[in-house]
């Protein structure tokens, strides 16, 4: 579904990662891990198709199904959630109803007409998780999407991946957290 | 087809939202054309001749306020990276965003050029050109905005009107020209057909050039 042959990627004449090859078939969550610079965000530019002048190859077999979440939360500030919610380019097909439930599941549903220039950062990355459980995207790459998360924001999200992999979906998502648990990890530092 | 009539929508909504995206041009408009009776001469023989050039350049300097803005929040919030990961056809998204800051920044100014007749006693038979000329030249203006705004993103603030002026040039001179021939009672249809023919022509082009700019800043 995605592979990746000696993929690199250089700024400047210096590789921000060289001869990267993974492939993902399986029905899984991929844990990016590295050090501060290591290219967890550059790859994930790289897969999304942000950034295009990679050397090596890199094949998909459904292009055009990428959720693709970076580290700035694309929110406009003068929309509400809720509005930021509809107008999201992912979400093309969302409902009123769709949205008022995910927003609920969220504990937002208080905040859900209040321009985003208002909320915490918290609250917009949670905005930012909804547009995912939303999404029905064949492949979501999520860039460090447990920062400034609570514990039970964080837990929703770890349900959610087990939600969207067992309906068929694949996920990439980068993190300083090394610890052990159930996600494949792809180690930055061994390619950087 | 839906997704477009909604981006029309949020963006309709934004810039609704950011009073400053339409009131500043209108307030430097109104200021500026209200100064020049008092700067250059009251006397209403002057201001006749000089009101053609007077309101389009004043036109001109309005809008440059606004086009600054047409991706610089997209670029800072990373709704751009969104959008170049969506593969979607940004060409037309880039179109719509074009067009609503045309409505926001250029429209209300084209209906306030009619007090011109009074500021700066342009006779009656300059203002069906004038409208004409504006409503035509005004969206190619706009075109060349977007495209200063998508190559200037995230440099000083200078760069994006030094791109754009000199573009504008043949708009600026084909607008007031039409507007002079009207007052000398020469036939200023030519003029308009080829502001016509600049903006059928550079559309596509600046279409390009444009979000050819925006990914160039991610690569």
């Amino acid at each position: 579904m995605l592979k990746t042959a000696n993929l690199s990627y250089k700024f400047d004449d210096k590789y921000i990662f060289s001869n990267l090859n993974f492939e993902i078939t399986d029905q899984s969550v991929y844990k990016l891990v590295g050090d501060n610079g290591s290219g967890k965000s550059t790859l994930l530019k790289v897969l999304s198709g942000i950034y295009k002048n990679y050397e090596g190859e890199l094949s998909f077999l459904d292009k055009n199904t990428v959720f693709y979440s970076g580290h700035k939360t694309g929110l406009k500030n003068s929309l509400s959630a809720r509005e930021n919610l509809y107008f999201d380019i992912r979400l093309p097909k969302i409902s009123h109803s769709q949205i008022n439930s995910v927003l609920n599941q969220l504990d937002l549903s208080d905040y859900s007409d209040i321009q985003s220039v208002y909320l915490s950062e918290g609250q917009k990355r949670k905005i930012n998780i909804a547009s995912f459980i939303l999404s029905s995207a064949s492949l979501y790459l999520l860039d460090e999407p447990f920062n400034n998360l609570d514990k039970k924001t964080s837990l929703l999200l770890e349900e959610v991946f087990n939600i969207k992999i067992n309906k068929g979906s694949k996920i990439i998502f980068s993190s300083h957290d090394r610890s052990d648990d159930e996600f494949s990890l792809i180690d930055m530092n061994l390619f950087s | 087809m839906i997704y477009l009539l909604k981006i029309f929508q949020k963006e309709f909504l934004i810039y609704s939202r950011k009073s400053s995206s339409f009131i500043s041009p209108v307030v430097f408009f109104l200021i500026s054309i209200s100064l020049y009776p008092i700067g250059i001469s009251n006397d209403p023989d002057i201001l006749k001749d000089l009101a053609p050039g007077l309101i389009w350049i004043t036109i001109l300097l309005s809008t440059l306020i606004s086009f600054q803005n047409i991706f610089s929040e997209d670029y800072e919030d990373g709704s751009i990276e969104v959008l170049l990961a969506s593969g979607q056809n940004i060409s037309l998204i880039v179109l719509i965003k074009i067009f609503v800051n045309w409505i926001f920044s250029c429209l209300p100014i084209i209906i306030l050029s009619v007090f011109s007749i009074f500021l700066l006693y342009l006779p009656q038979e300059g203002l069906r050109p004038l409208i004409i000329s504006l409503l035509i030249g005004t969206p190619t203006i706009c075109l060349f905005g977007a495209l200063a705004g998508a190559l200037s993103l995230g440099k000083n603030s200078i760069t994006g009107p030094a791109l754009m002026l000199p573009l504008s040039l043949p708009v600026l001179i084909l607008g007031t020209q039409a507007i002079n021939y009207s007052l000398n009672g020469i036939n200023f249809f030519s003029n308009i057909l080829f502001l016509i023919a600049i903006l059928i022509f550079l559309l596509p082009i600046i279409l390009f050039a444009s979000v050819g700019a925006l990914k160039l800043h991610f690569n």
